[in-house]
């Protein structure tokens, strides 16, 4: 029973530690730099706590760019163009999508069950839908 | 204290071949024959004790207790110990060790069924891991081996007259690709950007549009004589059929 006990606490730890820490979007988002008009501007963010442990990389066209963190979000501003979003752990997922001047975009990461690893996926969502599950989440900053 | 037999079998329990089945337990005198324990195999083969039955009283390890004297009556317990033989080890001694039946002094005292060693147990626990581990892995494979199909399409900027138009009622779309339900939601514009040789290409503002297997592309409507046949995929640019051409009901935008 102790070692229940133990093993649990010892699982939620790992789990608050493995959830993003920092700025909640309200917050974060005075202090956002006005986007130009010239570029793009990508959010990606992870609303769930599930599989927390789980943090891969975040590679825009094979650049990282972040990680994709438990309750977190970051953004970034890009060249009007086409852009791939992968993210590994035991397989690659892929998101491809085009930006546009002016356009924001917004890429929500969820997990689905794998065989070792869940498997983290970025979707492209609405700009209402994103902008309104961002709000939980917190600045988890650029790479 | 609890019945002595059951103390017997727990503490017996513990090794391996356990004892088991509580044959007899009775008083007898000492010095009359020992009762003759045997297990009659399903296959009526018979197997003498000690490896198939054991005979114990309380505090001798088998026969009649030492330094008793005959005449006297002493206390028998008689375990039947069930065989932990695998299929192969019985097979290897030409019995069947499934199922058998212990005769004490001749008389029957039950059947019993017999048992697996405990690492055969194990070992076929083992086995169906493997199998459901295999079939797993066999299922997460999978998880990469579906994609959206498409085939390459050049797209021709030159849309035509068919510059826009506006959905007018929420149109459900049956049969994209891995299954995943799509909808164009009503009201929602779509503009023309060009041409392929299966129809015209439609973008919108106001809704994203997705197609996805294990992988998700940003889509692109392709229309054909007010049927949706398909999805242009910019960033790979290639066309991704429909399996059945869906009617839409929009109004024309100039």
């Amino acid at each position: 029973m102790k070692c229940i006990r133990v093993l649990a606490a010892l699982l939620l730890a790992i789990g608050l530690s493995a959830c993003a820490g920092g700025m909640k979007y309200a917050e974060f988002q005075p202090k956002m730099p006005d986007q130009s008009t010239d570029v793009g501007r990508i959010f990606f963010y992870r609303p769930s706590a599930l599989g927390a442990a789980v943090r891969p990389d975040v590679m825009l066209n094979d650049v990282k760019v972040g990680e994709a963190i438990s309750h977190g979000f970051f953004y970034i501003d890009r060249q009007p163009g086409e852009y791939q979003v992968a993210t590994s752990t035991e397989v690659t997922r892929k998101l491809s999508f085009v930006l546009e001047r002016g356009q924001t975009r917004y890429v929500r990461f969820s997990i689905s069950l794998g065989f070792f690893v869940g498997h983290v996926y970025g979707e492209l969502v609405e700009p209402d839908v994103g902008l309104k599950e961002i709000q939980g989440c917190k600045y988890t900053g650029a790479p | 204290m609890g019945d002595p037999r059951m103390a017997s079998c727990r503490k017996d329990a513990e090794g391996p071949g356990a004892w088991r089945a509580p044959l007899l337990h009775q008083r007898r005198e000492v010095g009359d024959a020992f009762p003759s324990v045997h297990l009659i195999a399903e296959d009526g083969t018979t197997l003498d004790s000690p490896d198939h039955a054991g005979v114990r009283d309380r505090g001798a390890s088998a026969g009649w207790p030492r330094g008793m004297a005959p005449g006297r009556f002493a206390p028998v317990v008689i375990l039947g110990r069930v065989p932990y033989y695998g299929y192969g080890a019985c097979r290897k001694r030409g019995v069947t060790c499934r199922l058998g039946e212990w005769k004490v002094d001749g008389r029957s005292a039950g059947r019993i069924a017999g048992e697996r060693r405990p690492m055969v147990k194990a070992m076929r626990r083992i086995g169906h891991l493997g199998l459901l581990a295999a079939a797993a892995l066999a299922l997460g494979c999978a998880f990469d081996l579906t994609d959206v199909k498409y085939q390459s399409a050049r797209l021709d900027p030159a849309a035509g007259p068919e510059t826009a138009f506006i959905v007018a009622e929420d149109a459900p779309i049956h049969g994209a690709p891995c299954g995943y339900s799509r909808s164009l939601r009503k009201g929602s514009r779509w503009f023309a950007v060009g041409r392929l040789p299966e129809g015209v290409v439609y973008r919108s503002r106001d809704q994203t549009l997705t197609v996805e297997c294990s992988n998700v592309f940003e889509a692109y409507l392709v229309v054909s004589e007010g049927r949706l046949v398909g999805f242009y995929l910019p960033v790979e640019k290639g066309f991704s059929p429909l399996s059945e051409p869906i009617p839409l009901a929009v109004s024309r935008q100039p």
